[in-house]
């Protein structure tokens, strides 16, 4: 564009009082996408990117737009007392920029100096530790089970005693998380909720 | 160097001090021809020429490398030799010498010469001496610049072949033509496999001309490459992929696993219509990481450029040999009537620190 680049469209559009509109980033450089994400756009796609990318992308808005609509006091409450628990996490991976929201997450795994975000179509490795997540997620709806995982209780089918004395955690998905012993009075109060 | 060159200069020495002499005989007015002196002086340092190349010829590298213990044993008492020797040499050619004295026997004269002229030998000895061995060290050192030199470009070239595999064209090339044809007849399809390609080459620049990157990212390459082969076999392969927590950020170098996939992708897996498999794993085993890559097809043909087998392994073998020397192993065997693995071992080592990653959290 010739006098303008996209953040200052983004600058222009933003008037307080008012809904900022969904905005979404389409763009070749990756080296923009963590101030996209701090302006709160919607997705980062990168060029070129798949028919499918782009419908999700706009899905997600879509969602956005929807969810303002039933309240529209909800985003601008939330804007004002700022949330301290994370909705949305920016990285890189396997050659792509993602906006993940949290409740995309099923469950998280830990490998060693990485954790395994598990979604339900594919997982990303992360250089990350899994207290500093536990840290920023909310623990109302990320429950962590064991030393090594922490599931997205929305994501939860059951939790079956087995065998051994130990306990699984069974998801939608069919997947199973162990949970270890040491965690279990965590899960305990949720069951009984 | 030429030993007519190395005599006559010694000799052309000695004509030089004949003329010093014949001047300063001159001035004291003392009775000496030239012919005489330049016979003289040219006979000593002509023969001291030959003795002396000879020396160089056959005791050279004893020149070079001798220590004290060699130099007092041998070259000592060899100075004391060559200098009676020359003189010896000298004093038969010359009979009438000494002038103004009546004649003398062969051993009478050649005392009296080793008395006004032993020292004077064994400097020239030694001088050459010194001579021979500075040749020596200089030819060293330039020996080792030459070594270094050719290391260096050796280092160049290698650094140019592994970043044209970053690249890899002709994978490039094969996926850009699937591409062409896919979308003609199914542009979904088509336009997946640019996201997918253009996903790889990201990953790829995202690393720059690092030599080696940490397994996690070869493994997300590796992943891609594995998705993309995935649709391209239609399913029909089964892919497993199992990377040790530990070794995540182990280093390795920049792909170092590819060839070694689209082998067994080429020459194994196409060739079995369904129940393909193909597993990856990486593991640590005592100091060092384990890479092993597994598949069925058919089994190993002999890898010869004929076949295409070896021009990518051959690639990789060459790159950890640069890499880590003797460190290092390869193999390539066939686990039973139909399955193949390749297995590499490296040292493990970790990057001095942890690679970057834009990670941000928010709302």
């Amino acid at each position: 564009m010739p006098d303008m680049d996209g953040f200052d469209v983004v600058g222009e559009l933003s008037t307080p009082g008012t809904q900022l509109p969904c905005i979404i980033f389409t763009t070749a450089y990756d080296r923009y996408a963590l101030r996209a994400f701090e302006i709160h756009a919607v997705d980062y796609l990168l060029k070129p990117f798949t028919l499918e990318r782009f419908r999700s992308a706009t899905q997600r808005a879509m969602n956005q737009i929807d969810a303002i609509r039933q309240d529209p006091q909800a985003a601008l409450r939330k804007s004002a007392e700022g949330s301290q628990y994370t909705t949305r996490i920016v990285f890189k991976s396997k050659g792509r920029i993602l906006f993940l929201p949290v409740s995309e997450i099923c469950w998280i795994g830990a490998e060693e100096n990485y954790v395994r975000i598990c979604t339900q179509s594919e997982t990303h490795l992360l250089r990350e530790t899994m207290t500093h997540l536990e840290e920023k997620l909310d623990p109302s709806t990320f429950l962590r089970v064991h030393r090594s995982s922490i599931v997205n209780l929305q994501y939860v089918k059951e939790v079956r005693p087995e065998t051994d004395g130990e306990y699984g955690v069974h998801l939608l998905n069919g997947q199973r998380v162990a949970m270890s012993r040491g965690y279990r009075s965590r899960i305990k109060n949720w069951l009984e909720r | 160097m030429h030993p007519l060159v190395f005599i006559s200069g010694a000799t052309s020495l000695g004509f030089l001090f004949a003329l010093q002499e014949w001047i300063h005989a001159r001035l004291w007015n003392m009775q000496l021809t030239l012919s005489l002196l330049l016979k003289a002086w040219g006979a000593q340092y002509f023969i001291w020429g030959v003795l002396c190349w000879i020396g160089w010829w056959t005791l050279r590298s004893h020149i070079y490398n001798a220590g004290w213990k060699k130099l007092l044993l041998f070259f000592f008492p060899l100075s004391i030799v060559v200098s009676v020797l020359e003189e010896a040499i000298w004093v038969s050619l010359f009979p009438h010498i000494p002038i103004g004295k009546p004649p003398m026997p062969f051993l009478q004269r050649l005392s009296f010469q080793l008395d006004a002229e032993f020292f004077d030998n064994l400097v020239i000895f030694w001088s050459a001496f010194v001579l021979f061995r500075s040749i020596g060290y200089y030819l060293r050192f330039r020996e080792k610049e030459r070594i270094a030199t050719q290391l260096k470009s050796q280092l160049v070239h290698a650094q140019m072949r592994a970043l044209r595999m970053q690249l890899n064209p002709h994978f490039l090339f094969n996926t850009m033509n699937g591409i062409s044809s896919l979308m003609r007849v199914d542009v979904a399809a088509a336009d997946l496999m640019l996201e997918q390609l253009s996903r790889l080459l990201r990953i790829t620049l995202h690393r720059g001309d690092a030599q080696f990157i940490p397994l996690s990212d070869e493994m997300e390459f590796i992943e891609m490459y594995l998705a993309m082969q995935d649709r391209r076999y239609s399913g029909r392969v089964r892919q497993t992929m199992n990377v040790d927590p530990g070794v995540h950020d182990a280093l390795v170098p920049s792909m170092i696993l590819q060839p070694i996939v689209e082998n067994a992708y080429a020459h194994g897996l196409s060739r079995i219509a369904s129940n393909g498999l193909l597993s990856i794993e990486a593991e640590q085993r005592g100091h060092a990481l384990q890479l092993s890559v597994t598949n069925n097809g058919v089994g190993i043909l002999p890898p010869s450029p004929a076949n295409g087998n070896g021009v990518g392994l051959s690639n990789v073998r060459e790159r950890l040999l640069m890499h880590y020397g003797s460190e290092h192993s390869f193999s390539m065997s066939q686990l039973d009537s139909d399955r193949v693995q390749v297995v590499i071992t490296l040292p493990l080592r970790f990057a001095a620190s942890p690679n970057e990653q834009i990670t941000g959290y928010g709302a």
